[in-house]
């Protein structure tokens, strides 16, 4: 006979979730917004962007409500951000929209944070996604940003002065996933 | 499909309004600064929360400074 369970069973989250079905559905503004900026429609391209970043808060209210909470998850949303915004910011350097030295230079750093996640995930032995608050906060300034270029905002003064903030917070993750113990989740 | 769906000044109001919504949500991070006063400093738990902080500040700093940049304040 077997000896009974002395604790229930991890519970086990599909990836086909509703948290994930509206991460995903990000990446379906990004073609309308490819259309609006190529006709030279800012109005219509901040639009786009606005709804991409309202998703991008839904999914985790959504994740909540139907406590579908996951690392995978987790590492989807940070994917998605990465995509959404890199490529939304390559579209406004592309239509000469945004300045090309400071846009090229948040992507590359957004780039290089995400091959420190990886080296961070094989280093400490998990596959749980860093979780940094700091690069949350200026992830989701990013997708302003965008909406700035599209709308013509003060352009070169948020592309130009945001670059040090979020090379500051690129560094500040770098040393924690480099070189210190100290968790980066689970706070 | 219109390559307007409002007005210039419209547009330009939505976009302030959202950008300083943005950015209060973000200096909110002054009254979480305050409640973290009495932790230990020597932790790096801590210490990496005040950073988070100070980050969410200067975001919030940062964007009011380009509003009123473009409504010609400065």
């Amino acid at each position: 006979m077997a000896a009974p369970s002395s604790s229930a069973a991890p519970r086990v989250v599909s990836r086909l979730n509703p948290a994930n079905a509206v991460t995903a559905s990000r990446f379906l503004t990004l073609p309308p917004f490819v259309w609006a900026v190529d006709n030279g429609y800012p109005q219509w391209a901040t639009l786009f962007i606005l709804i991409c970043g309202v998703l991008d808060k839904l999914d985790g209210a959504v994740a909540k409500l139907f406590d579908c909470r996951s690392a995978f998850g987790e590492l989807f949303d940070a994917i998605t951000d990465g995509i959404c915004y890199g490529f939304a910011m390559i579209v406004v350097v592309a239509y000469g929209w945004a300045p090309a030295i400071p846009a090229i230079t948040v992507v590359a750093l957004g780039a290089a944070n995400s091959g420190l996640r990886i080296l961070y995930a094989r280093r400490v032995g998990r596959a749980v996604n860093y979780k940094s608050y700091a690069m949350e906060r200026v992830v989701g300034f990013i997708g302003f940003m965008i909406g700035f270029a599209t709308g013509r905002v003060e352009v070169d003064y948020y592309y130009w002065g945001f670059l040090p903030i979020f090379a500051i917070v690129v560094l500040h993750d770098a040393r924690r996933m480099l070189l210190s113990d100290l968790p980066g989740a689970d706070r | 499909m219109t390559p307007e769906i409002v007005s210039d000044s419209t547009f330009r109001w939505i976009l302030t309004v959202l950008t300083v919504a943005g950015a209060f949500w973000a200096l909110y991070d002054i009254v979480k600064m305050r409640k973290a006063r009495g932790k230990d400093g020597t932790d790096p738990q801590v210490r990496d929360e005040r950073f988070v902080y100070w980050i969410g500040i200067a975001i919030g700093v940062f964007a009011l400074g380009g509003m009123l940049r473009y409504h010609g304040v400065f």
